[in-house]
């Protein structure tokens, strides 16, 4: 059995692999480069194709390395400590660990460095030296993104043995006068002597200093780094009281991490109190862990035995300042006190995100106050011992949360909160809440079939009504709905280039969004759905812009000034398979035509076009990859129209309520062989042998309002489809006892909608009470089922759901 | 040391011009067996460069179209290996089962056959299974972005993956009658 599944799983990597390569091809993403020139160059030189191999014979001296590695570490929990980290949304040091997975270009060896372009602006150096460094800088002056990494842990199958730099090359670091970003992972040979260098570089706004040790005398250059916004020094296991007053002086600050450094006692972190601006703070794991040190040179610097953490170098409450514009805290492992929740709730009134994992004193009393938070949004509590029951109802409640985090760990066997059960997992989502948590074993299937009944909740947009809100939205936020905002909210948002949604509705005279703002939304690269509605100021050469809006896919307006001029920019927009037009009287036949060149369509609704005529609807026929279609209340919708739909064969879903064609318009029906959903009510022209057009693969069908039909319709419909589900026949005088008899018989239908037909009487209450097969049955308006019947059958059919009144 | 020459080279080999003869002649097809083996682009690209310099330094004779293809094929493989030989028995067997795939299913027309029928099987996909091919291949977005993309997590993302291959490789089956 065993065997099998090992098989399985190779024929699956296979085939993975073989589509790897191959969809890559169909889709046009990858084609075999032409490496004739290449070749021919290398051959030239002599090369012989071979040599590669004696790259890689080094990897028997780095197992050495490795085993003595090994003999050196202290402990894994600084490693585990980087293999937790990514489920974070800020930057973590295993980010380093697969640098591939970013932008920058990797540089493992000196001999490419001659061959990078010389206005290279982001780069990763693998195991290189200073003299690496130095030829870099050289190489390529206008570098914004720098970042040094010597895989002393967590290092790639590829990776040569671990390389350091030294102090020796922050001269050259310090001339590229353009870095904005600089992360020295790892490079556990710089003892700090010349980190000033750093003070040179005018635009440096993200420095990463990790997995090596700097104390407070190396890091007294930090304030003096004019551009200094984002600090990051993980696992560094010298930080201490000096280090701390230098970081408090770095006013420009606005996201720290000194997760899983050494720490210092709660007075300490006293000058942090003036970092008034820090909205991100994570001080998770502070003096609770060790990490390995790479060889015997840096091991030298350290304690032989293992270095002590002190328990009050653990982050307390106390060690906590006020830092009035911090929507990010986190506080994992910590020593915090139940009453925390108190104190959080009173000091960071923008807090949006706390985590409080493996904080074991923390219990319900603490949630019972952080649920009191109005601006919180996510909540950590993985390895909260003392969280239980009253907890799940607190959280259940809260309207603001939208989180909460009970663990997600899934390796090394860790069980990530044992006591949450099913029950509680529900209670939750049908709350709104998403939970993120990899439950033990027994709960897995079950808690994943959960989720995926509650999924759309998941999707759910963050709404903003002002520009501080959106600016105190989390880098991870996709989706943003925004009210009553314009060309201000557009110009940040366009910097948010992880955005898959943005809802633009109403604006207002304090900030009206115009072309400028639609413009600014081009920077977005991964923008797929857009919402307009009801803005006032956008003209129509604005609208212009939404053709250049490359990655879009989905696109609604609602009541904006789209005229045909702006929609004949819409064909540009590639990417489109979804546009819904409502309530936009200002564009006409020229319009129609353009949407109808937008050849990736697969969804349109142009409900209500009042203005359109059936000439205009025609032009529609050409958009044959459609397999959704609304064009319900357009009275343009003539046989004319609807005869150039036919060859629009992947139709699943047509509304055509409240057109104006007749029974012989609908042979365009004849091929849609796909059509599942059909809506054709409210119109007067169709009879009985209309429903002959319409494919039998229907399964819901809409003939409200048909008055043209009559009791032959019955038999059609019963007939005719067999996979019918549900089917409304509401607000039709034809619609008898004996009709519905007939209507029930369908042999798949389920629900049936016959309210307001004034020709039911209570004869058919036995009727609907013996229909097995249906499970719901709206007869408000009619005299079918009295409220006593109701009763009697919620008795007899508890499955079968009853509306016969609405208010 | 003094460098190698091309006049050292080329008594025994292919000369420049028939090399690139040569790769014209096979580059897609190579790159495409490379890649299914599961190389990645970058990889690919390398060990096709390598797999043509050991070509022109080994073969010493024009044996024809499909053994100057088989030969370039075994290189390309055995180079590739051993790009991968950290990765132990598995990686073998992996590339085992590709190889004979493609020897028995793409190797006489560099799969363009193959191909062909997976082109006619992705315009059939709608819906997320066309999104998830076009965003994740096409766009070559990562799995997390991707889920980003279309409003599913990273697990849903995997799974549909899997899904759409699956109903892919029956398509191209029905399509090639049963061959694949």
């Amino acid at each position: 059995m065993k065997g099998a599944n090992e098989r399985d799983e190779r024929e699956d990597e296979v085939l993975e692999r073989r589509f790897d390569w191959a969809l890559r091809e169909v889709t046009g993403r990858e084609r075999a480069p032409d490496v004739t020139a290449v070749v021919l160059a290398r051959a030239a030189t002599g090369e012989t194709g071979e040599d590669p191999a004696a790259r890689w014979l080094p990897r028997a001296r780095w197992l050495a390395f490795a085993a003595v590695f090994l003999l050196g570490v202290l402990t894994v929990l600084g490693v585990a400590l980087l293999r937790h980290a990514p489920l974070r949304s800020d930057a973590s040091v295993d980010e380093a660990q697969q640098p591939s997975a970013g932008k920058l270009l990797e540089v493992a060896s000196a001999a490419a460095i001659p061959s990078l372009p010389v206005d290279l602006k982001t780069v990763e150096l693998r195991n290189q030296d200073d003299a690496a460094v130095t030829a870099l800088a050289a190489r390529c002056p206008a570098l914004e993104h720098l970042r040094i990494y010597a895989s002393v842990a967590g290092r790639r199958a590829d990776d040569a043995p671990a390389v350091s730099i030294t102090d020796a090359a922050f001269p050259a670091i310090g001339s590229l006068a353009k870095l904005h970003t600089l992360e020295l992972l790892a490079v556990q040979s710089v003892e700090g002597a010349r980190m000033r260098e750093l003070e040179r570089l005018p635009l440096l706004e993200h420095l990463r200093l990790s997995y090596f040790d700097l104390g407070g005398d190396q890091l007294q250059f930090l304030p003096r780094l004019p551009s200094l916004r984002r600090l990051t020094m993980e696992l560094n296991m010298r930080l201490d009281t000096a280090g701390l007053a230098a970081i408090g002086a770095c006013a420009g600050l606005r996201d720290l991490s000194l997760c899983g450094s050494h720490g210092a006692p709660p007075e300490a972190w006293r000058p942090l109190g003036h970092l008034q601006g820090l909205r991100t703070l994570d001080l998770s794991s502070i003096g609770a862990v060790h990490r390995g040190i790479a060889d015997e040179a840096t091991r030298q610097r350290f304690p032989q035995s293992i270095p002590v953490n002190p328990p009050e170098n653990r982050i307390a409450g106390a060690a906590l300042q006020d830092w009035p514009a911090l929507t990010t805290l986190r506080l994992g492992a910590s020593l915090m006190a139940p009453d925390i929740g108190k104190q959080l709730r009173a000091r960071y009134p923008r807090l949006r995100e706390l985590d409080l994992e493996d904080c074991v004193d923390v219990d319900d009393t603490t949630i019972a106050h952080l649920v009191g938070m109005p601006s919180l949004r996510v909540l950590r509590i993985r390895g909260c011992e003392k969280v239980g029951e009253p907890s799940i109802a607190l959280l259940a409640a809260s309207q603001q949360l939208r989180t909460i985090d009970f663990g997600t760990v899934s390796w090394g066997g860790h069980v990530n909160s044992p006591w949450l059960t099913l029950s509680q997992v529900e209670t939750l989502l049908r709350s709104g809440k998403r939970v993120e948590w990899y439950p033990p074993e027994d709960r897995r299937y079950a808690f994943a079939a959960l989720c995926r009944l509650h999924r759309q909740l998941f999707d759910r947009s963050e709404q903003v009504r002002s520009i501080q809100e959106i600016e105190a939205l989390p880098d991870d936020v996709t989706r943003i709905a925004c009210r009553d905002l314009g060309d201000a909210a557009a110009a940040l948002l366009s910097k948010r280039s992880n955005l898959v949604a943005l809802e633009l509705i109403n604006d207002s005279a304090a900030d009206r969004l115009t072309g400028a703002g639609l413009a600014a939304l081009r920077q977005l690269p991964k923008l797929a759905s857009l919402e307009l509605m009801n803005l006032r100021e956008l003209r129509p050469e604005d609208l212009g812009e939404l053709g250049r809006l490359r990655s879009l896919r989905t696109l609604r307006c609602v009541n904006i000034a789209l005229d045909d001029k702006a929609l004949a920019e819409l064909p540009n927009a590639e990417q489109l398979e979804e546009l819904s037009l409502a309530a936009i009287p200002s564009f006409g036949a020229a319009g129609v035509a353009a949407i109808a060149r937008c050849a990736g369509l697969r969804k349109l609704e142009l409900a209500k076009a009042t203005q359109l005529d059936a000439e205009a609807l025609s032009t529609l026929g050409a958009l044959r990859g459609l397999t959704e279609l609304d064009l319900s209340g357009n009275p343009g919708l003539r046989d004319r129209a609807l005869m150039a739909l036919r060859h629009c064969t992947a139709l699943r879903r047509l509304n055509g309520a409240d057109g104006a064609f007749t029974s012989m318009g609908l042979q365009a029906l004849g091929e849609m062989r796909a059509l599942e959903v059909l809506d054709l009510s409210g119109n007067a022209e169709l009879v009985p042998s209309a429903l002959l057009h319409v494919p039998v693969s229907v399964q819901e069908l809409a003939i409200d309002r048909c008055r043209g039909m009559d009791a032959n319709a019955a038999a059609l419909v019963r007939d005719r489809f067999p996979k019918l589900r549900e089917l409304r026949v509401a607000d039709n005088d034809w619609v008898t006892d004996d009709v519905l008899r007939v209507l029930v018989a369908a042999p798949s239908l389920q629900r049936l909608h016959v309210s307001r037909c004034k020709s039911l009487t209570d004869a058919s209450f036995v009727t609907i009470r013996d229909a097995r097969n249906l499970r719901f049955v709206d007869v408000n308006g009619t005299g079918c089922i009295s409220k006593e019947q109701h009763v009697q059958l919620m008795g007899e059919r508890p499955e079968l759901e009853v509306v016969r009144f609405v208010w | 040391m003094t460098s190698p020459t091309i006049a050292r080279a080329a008594p025994m080999s292919p000369s420049l011009p028939d090399l690139a003869g040569m790769i014209r002649r096979h580059q897609l097809g190579l790159w495409r067996y490379v890649r299914s083996l599961g190389a990645p682009a970058d990889l690919a690209e390398d060990v096709m460069q390598d797999t043509f310099l050991v070509a022109m330094r080994r073969l010493h004779e024009d044996r024809g179209d499909g053994a100057t293809a088989a030969f370039l094929r075994q290189t390309a493989r055995h180079l590739f290996l051993r790009r991968r030989r950290d990765q132990g028995r598995r990686e073998e067997l992996l590339v085992e089962l590709a190889d004979r795939w493609w020897h028995e299913h793409a190797a006489g027309d560099d799969g363009e056959r193959w191909l062909a029928a997976l082109r006619a099987c992705v315009a059939t996909l709608d819906g997320r299974a066309r999104e998830v091919v076009q965003r994740f291949y096409g766009d070559d977005l990562d799995r997390s972005a991707t889920a980003a993309a279309m409003g599913m997590k990273e697990n849903g993302v995997k799974t549909l993956l899997q899904r759409v291959r699956a109903l892919l490789r029956e398509c191209i089956e029905r399509r090639l009658g049963g061959e694949e």
